[in-house]
């Protein structure tokens, strides 16, 4: 939300016509690395706080319904976080977005949808519940 | 809130943090691997390099705002779903019991019952 809000204001084609055009372009492009810098190390908290967060879940789910593979996923997941937290301290070359596109693009998703294909099986009562609250065909 | 609801709001929320995530993250790989054009080339007068820069970023401006909103959406949904874990059936062991009984010593939980939800049984 930071980037959405400072970017295109940073980066937007019109200057002022004071004369102060050099000064405008650099103040601009400190704006633009500090906000890059701010979301850079916000990301990082969200992904310390997903690591945790998934080690959490992960026994919480297990116990209640959601299958081992699943909880050996969240762990992988909270794993790769921290290690793409780490990633950020050195120069990796494309392997910081290779690991972003893995848990991003493929193992959040799939942990996702596996979440979603076992709901009603995580709160089984309700769904009863409200099964039985239906009127009948 | 009934059954039904909490069991369909966990799967929408996981729905749409997969779809948002999914697409955010392609967006943002896109961009990355700089498959909408390279930046420019830095030349000597920098600038003008800088101006060429901004005018390149500014024209990928919507792909970027696509992806940066979706992230939000996929994390709003993320944090959306983690005090439903706390409502499941599963009452015999809550996030914050989890929580104590995992990361916390005993008598550490007890000095800070706020943070682990819970009253303390007795004085520390």
């Amino acid at each position: 939300m930071v980037w959405i809000g400072a970017k295109p204001i940073a980066v937007s084609p019109q200057y002022c016509d004071c004369g102060f055009l050099q000064e405008e372009i650099m103040s601009r492009l400190m704006i633009r690395n500090v906000v890059g810098g701010v979301r850079d190390w916000l990301f990082n908290g969200f992904l310390v706080l997903l690591a945790v967060g998934l080690v959490i879940v992960a026994g919480l789910g297990q116990r209640a319904g959601m299958p081992s593979g699943w909880r050996r996923l969240s762990i992988v997941i909270a794993a790769l976080s921290l290690v793409g937290v780490a990633m950020t301290f050195f120069d990796v070359g494309p392997f910081g977005a290779l690991l972003f596109l893995l848990i991003g693009g493929v193992l959040a998703p799939v942990w996702a949808l596996w979440l979603a294909s076992r709901a009603s099986v995580l709160w089984p009562e309700t769904a009863r519940m409200a099964k039985a609250s239906m009127p009948p065909d | 809130m009934n059954g039904l609801s909490w069991s369909s709001v966990v799967r929408g929320l996981a729905w749409v943090l997969a779809i948002s995530f999914f697409i955010s993250t392609v967006l943002t790989a896109l961009l990355g691997f700089e498959v909408f054009g390279a930046p420019p080339e830095r030349g000597e007068d920098f600038i003008q390099f800088i101006l060429d820069l901004f005018r390149w970023d500014y024209n990928l401006w919507p792909i970027d705002f696509a992806a940066s909103a979706l992230a939000a959406i996929g994390f709003l949904a993320l944090g959306a779903l983690g005090p439903r874990f706390g409502a499941s059936p599963d009452r015999r062991m809550g996030a914050a019991a989890w929580l104590r009984r995992h990361f916390f010593p005993r008598g550490y939980s007890e000095l800070h019952p706020r943070w682990c939800g819970s009253a303390p049984s007795r004085l520390p």
